[in-house]
């Protein structure tokens, strides 16, 4: 059979794959082609974290362990239906465009672009100061889950008892990240006074478990829970987006009780994530979502400043 | 860019109205200075030595000091009387050749943009002084300070240099300058000549470039992307587990009223209390309060959006 150096594919625009062939992740033997199948297939639940947030990328053209780069803005020779958001420059400088993706076209394109991690920020674009959601990135530093699932399940405690909504996704590396949907009105100054409240109170009841130390060489053995993340210009993987991972993992939703039971982060990979979405739906999906006004109003009363 | 000032070029008979740009700006890497233990970027506080406390704005005064530590106090209603009225034109009082005025008296650079309205003027006087190849000297207040500046042609715009005052250049005798009078050696000189020509080339700015302020961008970037960044992170209370437990004491109280509040009247906004308290503040956990409410507000007001 001849190799095709190039095809079409018809999304809701006409989206050019070159070298389909080629292995983008390697040892899992996922070639660019079934890249492009896994964002076509995930598009509907995918685009839904994706969609109105602008995005960072990271690029491995050479395949997943070759060199890879973050990408923010709109590269040349970008198709011309690709939707784009004007950003003013974070310092001075010239305002910049950056990436939307809100199409299964745009995810088929950043496919063959070797786009293998998507990122997304804590906003939507037209409001850049307003967070919808809340993160707790929880990070181990040595290799090993049970202690980042002991320490979200003391978050996940926590939350409960303060009936705030709340939903877990692995990072689809080594970590599990924690969100809370917010209602309109927030402010980065808000959700942050809450984000360090929770991680000092995380620290304080697990000390044994949690560091917030930032420096990779003072956090020791512990899970470290970065609280942090939530400002305006941090990102966190998307939820469904693969991971530059030898075994093209996923960031993969979870439900609580998959989680108690010992679910593991390596079993959602490129190869089965469309799969279980088709059972188990989007788990991402938030069904209520929480104001933090008035809590944030009382630990600021008591004194905790972000 | 961000129009600065907004007036008319004043010559003869024409006024040529104009808006006002910063030309040039400065691209340094602007460092904050953070304690070494912490990260916290330092505070400066203005105190009195001679009281031992701090002093707020409406306690000082401004002096001019005459003689070391004797001053002479000037009050703000003093210095406002001798304040310049803000004028909105650029008054052109003659013309020079550019060679003239020495680059010594050169102080900062604006564009000077047509109003849609004096394009017309705009254009004749660019086009004059490009003739002419003269620049105006002229006089303006800018930011309240009375301004000696000169019009030129940069490219296809005007631009004002605002230039130093004479008596704010300090004279060259002040220098230092003994081997001025030193003699020349021709031989020298003509050797010397001959490699000034041979390195003579048009001056092409874009070839240079501030390797040290990109030096540290790079720098500061790889460390971002390293994540070894510092974050201020002051201690908050070292009773946390027992604010959060008050917390969701108050949460599960607030769901409580909230469930009675259906029936009877709200009730008043409670008092902040310290903590660790017995009896927390009960908050309404998912609505939207503004945080200095007033007390005795109805449900129908407390959930209305917050405003901010």
């Amino acid at each position: 059979m001849p190799t095709l150096d190039e095809f079409r594919l018809q999304a809701e625009h006409l989206v050019r794959i070159t070298r389909p062939a080629k292995l983008l992740w390697p040892q899992a033997g996922v070639t660019k082609a079934r890249y492009v199948r896994y964002m076509a297939e995930i598009a509907p639940v995918l685009l839904e974290h994706v969609r109105d947030r602008p995005l960072t990328v990271i690029r491995c053209p050479d395949g997943v362990g070759g060199p890879a780069f973050y990408q923010k803005h709109v590269p040349p020779g970008t198709p011309p239906w690709v939707r784009t958001l004007a950003v003013p420059a974070a310092g001075r400088g010239e305002p910049a465009r950056v990436l939307l993706a809100d199409s299964v076209a745009t995810l088929m394109w950043l496919a063959n672009q070797a786009a293998v991690e998507l990122h997304v920020g804590f906003t939507r674009i037209g409001r850049p100061d307003e967070p919808d959601w809340v993160a707790f990135d929880l990070d181990p530093s040595v290799p090993g889950f049970d202690a980042v699932r002991e320490v979200a399940l003391a978050l996940h405690r926590l939350l409960e008892r303060m009936e705030l909504p709340h939903l877990a996704k692995t990072s689809g590396a080594t970590g599990l990240q924690v969100f809370i949907p917010l209602t309109g009105g927030h402010t980065f100054a808000q959700t942050r006074v809450f984000t360090r409240a929770v991680a000092e109170y995380l620290r304080a009841e697990l000390p044994q478990l949690v560091t917030l130390e930032r420096l990779k060489k003072d956090r020791g053995h512990k899970v470290y829970v970065d609280y942090p993340q939530h400002g305006r210009s941090r990102t966190l993987v998307a939820a469904y987006s693969p991971r530059a991972t030898p075994a093209a993992t996923v960031s993969a939703p979870l439900t609580w009780t998959e989680l108690e039971r010992g679910v593991r982060p390596e079993a959602f990979t490129i190869h089965n994530m469309a799969e279980r979405v088709r059972a188990v739906g989007d788990l991402m999906r938030p069904r209520e979502r929480a104001s933090l006004h008035r809590i944030v109003v009382f630990l600021e009363r008591h004194g905790v400043r972000w | 860019m961000h129009t600065m000032w907004k007036g008319s070029l004043s010559f003869g008979l024409v006024n040529v109205p104009v808006r006002m740009y910063a030309a040039t700006e400065s691209k340094d890497v602007k460092f904050r200075y953070l304690h070494k233990a912490c990260h916290t970027p330092i505070e400066y506080q203005r105190r009195c030595p001679r009281c031992d406390r701090p002093v707020a704005w409406d306690e000082v005064v401004r002096g001019v000091e005459y003689r070391p530590n004797e001053f002479v106090v000037l009050e703000e209603e003093e210095l406002e009387a001798l304040r310049q009225p803000r004028s909105h034109t650029i008054d052109i009082v003659g013309f020079v050749r550019l060679a003239e005025v020495d680059p010594v008296y050169f102080d900062k650079t604006y564009y000077l943009a047509p109003d849609p309205a004096g394009a017309k003027a705009y254009r004749l006087l660019q086009a004059a002084l490009e003739q002419t190849g003269r620049i105006a000297v002229a006089r303006t207040v800018l930011r309240s300070a009375e301004t000696l500046c000169c019009v030129r042609v940069f490219g296809r715009v005007l631009v004002v240099e605002t230039l130093f005052w004479p008596d704010e250049v300090r004279p060259v005798e002040q220098l230092p300058a003994a081997g001025l009078d030193a003699p020349v050696a021709d031989a020298e000189l003509r050797m010397a000549v001959t490699l000034i020509e041979q390195l003579s080339g048009p001056f092409q700015p874009e070839q240079y470039a501030d390797e040290r302020r990109q030096r540290i961008q790079e720098l500061v970037e790889t460390k971002i992307q390293r994540a070894d960044v510092a974050q201020v992170r002051p201690q908050v209370a070292d009773n946390i587990i027992d604010l959060m437990k008050a917390l969701e004491e108050s949460i599960r109280r607030t769901a409580k009223a909230s469930a009675s509040e259906r029936k009877s009247a709200a009730a008043p906004e409670p008092a902040p209390e310290p903590v660790p308290a017995g009896a927390a503040p009960p908050l309404a956990g998912a609505s939207s309060e503004p945080a200095a409410a007033p007390p005795r507000r109805s449900r129908a007001t407390r959930t209305r959006p917050r405003s901010s």
